[in-house]
């Protein structure tokens, strides 16, 4: 039978582990553009947001999120505007509405976004990092600082 | 002939009611799952509809119901009404003074197809959908109207131009929101929308955005003019449109817009009933050419906390004063999902005026706005009207819920 104090003890860490932050994994930017395009980009957040739609040569931005309930889309909101997961999908309602900009496309899996963007040149996702990612035809697209 | 006719517009009636009903329903079911329905890797489809209930206290009981209230009127009468344009007139005075007495109201359901024919080719599609005896053009026998279908090409990054039917962008609310009811602030439009904004314009539209910090834009737009209808260049170009503007910081935005056209045979034109009132006939010289300048202004900011839309809209011609609109709303975020909000919307048009019945009409709202999901909204609101811009003036007061679903 145990003693008091290791019983403490374990309850104590059980506690900690229970509080603790859970470790996010860390937030990628993928595209299917060149290089060109790439070092053109001023500000990622514009993409995010729809304040920019097309890239430096007048092609379209086709933007690609994850699940709309998923938390990932709540990280990428979290980071880029101050706004909720939920309002930043009414807000491309509207920017769609107006003609203005393609409305994001949404994948409830890693995988099907990655084949959207290996399918669909212009293209631009955000997801998880993971290292079984195949990412084949795909660029990393940096994500500074002042990007989140 | 005329038993067709009814026949005719009663499964009009039936089927549009239909379709609103179902696809609201639709809507609340699966807008959980999704955000757009897929059709095909570049094309999606959202349908918007919304429904309105409506109580009041009108003291204008001068008036009588039959004229007023749609819902006791049969689609003969509405057939009759199509038949006798003073009959369509008072329809549109009571829709354009916002003085609707339906206890239900079905809106719009609207089918909007976005699509990307190349990486700089887009089309985009705007179709509605409204049992007639709903709908604020009443003069319209049309249960299916299209309000919108361009083409845009995006010429480089910050460039493009648009053809076909479009909003005109001459305020914030034409250019974000015009049949999206889930976006609107309130539950209705301006008042300035029922007369003096130009909703649609068949055009050419050279646009121009995000230059600089400000993110400064610009819009000239060539157009068929409101007399034009759904004929485009009809009567050459007749309409002009320049619309500028900037945002002072990421989420506010300043335009000033100015329009101008000219109304064909100003008392032939059908729209003109849609403007004129009673005791308008006779007031403008018959076949005159009505040229008008409207000049717009608009603020929106939107903050964590607070939203603001401020819509100024001024129009005047050689023949009479400067008639004048101001809508304002202010909003505070008091959680993620729920907005209260305060409305004041004031219309003023001088006692000269040969196209538009003079007076004042003066529209005040305290509601709030329940956005449960991303794309369900519920308002409420209590409502103050106080219109002198009809031959019996009247004060009333009320309440209106809205429940707006896109899928």
């Amino acid at each position: 039978m145990r003693s008091t104090p290791i019983r403490v003890l374990t309850g104590f860490m059980i506690v900690l582990v229970m509080i603790a932050p859970t470790a996010r994994a860390e937030l990628i930017c993928l595209g299917n553009i060149s290089q060109d395009l790439i070092s053109n980009i001023d500000d990622l957040g514009q993409i995010v947001t729809g304040e920019q739609t097309s890239w430096a040569n007048g092609s379209t931005i086709r933007l690609a999120l994850p699940g709309k309930s998923s938390p990932q889309l709540e990280g990428i909101s979290a980071r880029f505007t101050t706004s909720t997961g939920k309002e930043l999908q009414r807000h491309w309602l509207r920017l769609a509405f107006t003609g203005r900009a393609a409305p994001p496309k949404f994948f409830d899996s890693n995988e099907a976004l990655l084949n959207y963007l290996r399918k669909t040149p212009g293209s631009v996702g955000f997801l998880e990092a993971d290292e079984s990612f195949n990412l084949d035809g795909l660029t990393q697209i940096q994500i500074r600082q002042e990007n989140g | 002939m005329k038993q067709d006719l009814f026949s005719k517009l009663s499964l009009h009636y039936a089927t549009s009611s239909s379709l609103v009903l179902t696809s609201l329903l639709c809507g609340l079911l699966v807008t959980p799952k999704t955000m757009a329905l897929e059709l095909g890797a570049n094309w999606t489809l959202n349908i918007f509809t919304d429904i309105q209930l409506n109580w009041q206290d009108d003291d204008h009981d001068e008036m009588s119901m039959a004229d007023h209230d749609h819902d006791e009127m049969s689609m003969a009468d509405h057939d009759h009404m199509d038949d006798d344009p003073m009959g369509d007139m008072h329809m549109e005075d009571s829709h354009t003074m916002h003085h609707n007495v339906n206890d239900f109201e079905l809106g719009e359901t609207v089918l909007f197809v976005q699509g990307q024919a190349t990486d700089r080719l887009s089309f985009l599609g705007d179709f509605n959908i409204q049992p007639k005896k709903y709908r604020d053009d009443h003069h319209s026998t049309k249960v299916f109207q299209v309000a919108r279908l361009q083409a845009k090409y995006q010429v480089s990054n910050h460039h493009s131009i648009l053809v076909g039917k479009m909003h005109t962008p001459v305020n914030y609310w034409n250019d974000n929101f015009h049949h999206g009811t889930i976006f609107y602030p309130t539950i209705s439009r301006p008042l300035a929308f029922e007369e003096f904004v130009p909703h649609h314009e068949i055009a050419v539209r050279w646009a121009g955005e995000n230059f600089g910090q400000k993110r400064w834009f610009y819009d000239v737009i060539l157009g068929s003019g409101q007399s034009a209808e759904n004929d485009p260049f009809t009567n050459g170009i007749r309409a002009f449109a320049l619309i500028g503007g900037f945002h002072p910081s990421q989420r506010s935005q300043i335009r000033l817009a100015y329009y101008e056209d000219t109304i064909l045979n100003h008392e032939d034109d059908p729209n003109h009933t849609n403007h004129a009132m009673d005791g308008m006939d006779g007031m403008a010289e018959e076949g005159l050419h009505y040229k008008y300048d409207t000049y717009a202004a608009s603020f929106h900011h939107e903050s964590d906390k607070f939203r603001v839309l401020t819509e100024i809209f001024l129009t005047d011609s050689d023949e009479d004063g400067l008639k004048k609109t101001w809508y304002q709303y202010l909003g505070w975020k008091a959680k993620p999902w729920v907005t209260p909000y305060l409305q004041g919307d004031w219309v003023s048009v001088p006692s000269d005026d040969p196209h538009s019945q003079p007076g004042h009409n003066r529209f005040y709202v305290i509601g709030a706005d329940f956005s449960i999901h991303p794309q369900i909204s519920i308002k409420a609101e209590f409502f103050k009207q106080d219109n002198d811009r009809v031959d019996e003036p009247y004060e009333r007061n009320g309440l209106q819920v809205k429940l707006s679903v896109v899928l």
